[in-house]
């Protein structure tokens, strides 16, 4: 007891309780290693002590302050809300915002065979709630040492809660969305199709893949259901009437390059295109290259009047058919006679715009058609876009010219048709297409590219009034709308590469108002067949210039242009066909001032007749 | 004696202190569930307002309008004719003159024209009131707005079993067998 109470008594003094921890130095000076060792504990001791005094009053303090100083509300838990997008892969709407594509959620089922404890009773009772399995597959499927082997993909929800009501130990849901086109067949070919999967295999499915799969913000097409829908239905009824293989049209907005509507007949499902031809699923708007035919007389003529070597009054013979590099040059309805440029575009002769190209020479006509954008595949928000056939330059020879000057030799799509035709129209300013909606206002001003001068683009307009009021496309025209354009019927180049007489791309493409053009609608069959409502023709004029015409008759008021009236209208067509210096009378175009008293006397230019 | 009390004190703190922390805990775990079950079923209508929308836009497509329209009423296309603008009403309405001459040639005064149009509208008006009998009348609109309730709220437990209502499903077959 005693050497314990004495052995307790020095180790007190050698190892001072908490009190001696702060001991003078003079207790140090006397240091023995076993003193500073106990020092060195000591110091650390207080470190600690002054470490965790630190923390507890950081503690004190936050909590101080989280209870009596912060008066912020409380941090809600509730998230917030999913947006109106359920599905991952973003919609695509018209312009207008209306859904053309979309998904919706749906499950996958699949099974562990591992854990299947009767393969033969859960195929049968699998097949029972879901007849259209495939029973052989799902056997195997239920024998396999797959983890999750897919038993069907896609089931709606009734046909997942019947599976779940069989209560199979091993089946497993999986989330899954399926993507749908509640629209229909309408816009098929520019939305396309999705696999299985969802990943985008044509249209601007496949083309914004990426986008749509990353983002949740639904794309806008420029596309208006509306117009879409007159456009896909007038193109229909053509195609009955004149028994077509084939056919496409678009709208544009001339002033923006949007396209408000884009067809291609045949079409197909967008929902099934397994079950559709590859006729069905090709875009003939765009993937299809063709040989316009008589269209290309815009760009001929444009270039001929913005050349100045070239004036509507200047006439050409147009006596008899060319004949060139083995091929002949004749016209569908021979005049037999001289024709002034103006005579020869309303009448759409072959031979005066072939003699015209080559007083101008290939390398401008060459130059001209590029600066169009008719020489280079088309950028366009579609995977589907067919490089245009043009000679090469080396090959650019006198023939070429020629057939080049009515659209032959050279092939492009219908959009870059109707952009170049826009553009020649639009004061000569190039318009470039797209499928994508432009915001109105937040537009970067972009570059201007002036393709013919704006005294052309007016000639051009006067031009094309003349074709719908007199020339070739008299059954496009609506009364109130001014419209004004070109017809085109190409001979179709047959298996043996040689032109086929009585198969022919029939085309007519139209602007309106001319006075101040907004729109354009193109529309072209293929391959049709005259009936007699049409004396047995079945050219541009008589099968594509009527569905124009009606459709431009039913889309004028969705575009906010209401008819003009009659005086209103007739002074718009004097406005346009003032720079050509002709006035329409009784339904004739004459020199102004040649018979009636005229209300101006502009001397400039031609007459026609 | 301080000593008891103190500590019966502090017991009696403690105790109280668990309670309340127990009633809190409840409290907030209940609130939690209501919380989960809310989100469920704004997931729930979020699901089915985008199921609703896909299928207003099927039932919208103007093709499809076209088609039972031409098949039920006598519509047809607008024409450009029948499209005028209000300031032009000046120029393709007749003159006076011209209105009052008309009137003398058809001898048709207005006066006939205006009782043949209420005479026009007035069976429609007959038929508009036939269903006087408001009881009937009012059962029918209690059984349109039950019907749109009960398609409007889905509640969670119906969403996890549609056994009645199958829109996602009715929506595919439709635009999967189109007619």
């Amino acid at each position: 007891m005693r050497k314990w109470r004495r052995s307790k008594h020095s180790a007190a003094s050698r190892q001072p309780s908490l009190p001696g921890l702060f001991t003078s130095p003079k207790s140090r000076r006397l240091a023995t290693p076993h003193e500073q060792a106990l020092d060195t504990a000591r110091i650390r001791l207080v470190a600690g002590i002054f470490v965790f005094a630190l923390a507890y009053t950081l503690i004190a303090g936050r909590l101080a302050y989280l209870t009596l100083m912060n008066d912020t509300p409380e941090i809600p838990v509730a998230r917030p809300t999913l947006g109106d997008s359920v599905a991952s892969r973003a919609d695509i709407t018209d312009r207008n915002g209306i859904t053309l594509a979309t998904s919706l959620p749906t499950t996958s089922l699949c099974v562990d065979a591992k854990r299947i404890l009767d393969a033969e009773e859960a195929a049968r009772e699998l097949l029972a709630a879901l007849p259209d399995l495939d029973a052989q597959k799902l056997r195997e499927d239920l024998h396999s040492a797959k983890r999750c082997a897919i038993i069907k993909r896609h089931l709606t929800p009734k046909q997942s809660y019947e599976v779940n009501k069989l209560g199979i130990a091993g089946l497993e849901f999986r989330p899954d969305e399926r993507r749908i086109y509640p629209t229909g067949r309408v816009a098929a070919h520019v939305v396309g199709y999705t696999d299985i999967d969802n990943k985008g295999l044509a249209g601007v499915e496949k083309q914004l893949d990426k986008r749509l799969q990353q983002e949740r913000e639904s794309v806008a097409l420029s596309l208006d259901l509306r117009l879409q829908t007159i456009l896909q239905r007038e193109l229909n009824n053509s195609v009955n009437e004149f028994r077509a293989d084939a056919a496409s049209g678009l709208i544009m907005d001339i002033a923006t390059g949007e396209i408000l509507a884009m067809v291609s007949l045949p079409d197909f499902e967008p929902q099934r295109p397994g079950k559709s031809s590859d006729e069905a699923l090709f875009n003939r708007s765009t993937l299809g290259v063709y040989e316009m035919g008589s269209t290309f007389k815009i760009f001929n003529t444009a270039l001929a009047l913005d050349s100045g070597l070239i004036h509507t009054g200047d006439s050409f013979d147009a006596i008899n058919p060319i004949q060139i590099g083995g091929q002949t040059i004749r016209d569908f309805h021979p005049e037999n006679r001289w024709l002034n440029v103006a005579e020869i575009f309303t009448h759409s002769s072959n031979i005066g715009s072939a003699r015209m190209a080559a007083r101008l020479g290939g390398a401008r006509q060459r130059a001209f058609l590029a600066r169009l954008g008719l020489t280079e595949k088309l950028p366009l928000e579609l995977p589907e876009v067919g490089a245009p056939l043009v000679p090469a330059t080396r090959d650019w020879g006198e023939t070429t010219t020629m057939t080049a000057a009515y659209g032959h030799g050279i092939a492009v799509n219908a959009v870059q048709l109707a952009s170049a035709a826009a553009s020649i129209a639009n004061d000569g300013i190039r318009v470039r297409p797209t499928l994508l909606k432009k915001l109105p206002g937040s537009l970067p001003e972009e570059k201007q590219e002036r393709v013919v001068s704006s005294r052309t683009s007016s000639l051009m307009r006067g031009l094309m009034r003349l074709v719908v009021t007199h020339g070739t496309a008299r059954e496009a025209d609506v009364p109130g709308y001014m419209l004004g354009g070109k017809t085109g019927t190409a001979d179709k180049l047959g298996a043996n590469r040689r032109y086929t007489a009585n198969a022919r791309l029939s085309s007519f493409v139209g602007v309106f108002p001319l006075n101040a053009p907004k729109y354009l609608v193109f529309a072209m069959l293929d391959n049709p067949k005259g009936n007699t409502k049409t004396a047995g023709y079945a050219t541009g004029g008589w099968v594509a210039a009527p569905a124009v015409g009606r459709v431009v008759a039913q889309i004028g008021s969705l575009l906010d242009l209401p008819p003009m009236t009659a005086n209103m209208e007739a002074a718009a067509e004097r406005q346009v066909l003032k720079p050509l210096g002709v006035q329409m009378l009784d339904g004739k175009p004459v020199e102004e001032g040649s018979n009636y008293a005229s209300i101006e006397t502009d001397s400039t230019t031609s007459s026609i007749q | 004696m301080i000593r008891a009390s103190s500590i019966l004190f502090w017991f009696g703190l403690t105790i109280a202190a668990s309670l309340a922390f127990y009633r809190t805990n409840g409290g907030v775990q209940s609130l939690e569930e209501q919380l989960r079950n809310l989100n469920a079923s704004i997931e729930a209508e979020q699901q089915s307002l985008h199921v609703l929308k896909a299928e207003w836009v099927y039932l919208a497509n103007p093709a499809r309008v076209e088609k039972e329209t031409r098949r039920h009423l006598a519509l047809r296309p607008t024409a450009p004719q029948q499209i005028a603008r209000l300031d032009d009403l000046t120029e393709i309405l007749p003159t006076r003159g011209e209105a009052m001459s008309s009137v003398a040639v058809n001898a048709t005064p207005i006066a006939t024209v205006r009782t043949s149009l209420t005479a026009r509208t007035a069976p429609r008006r007959a038929v508009a009131a036939k269903p006087a009998k408001p009881a009937a009348a009012m059962a029918v609109a209690a059984a349109d707005t039950n019907h749109i309730n009960e398609r409007m709220v889905i509640q969670p437990a119906a969403a996890a079993a549609p056994t009645e209502h199958d829109p996602i499903g009715t929506l595919i077959d439709k635009l999967d067998a189109p007619p």
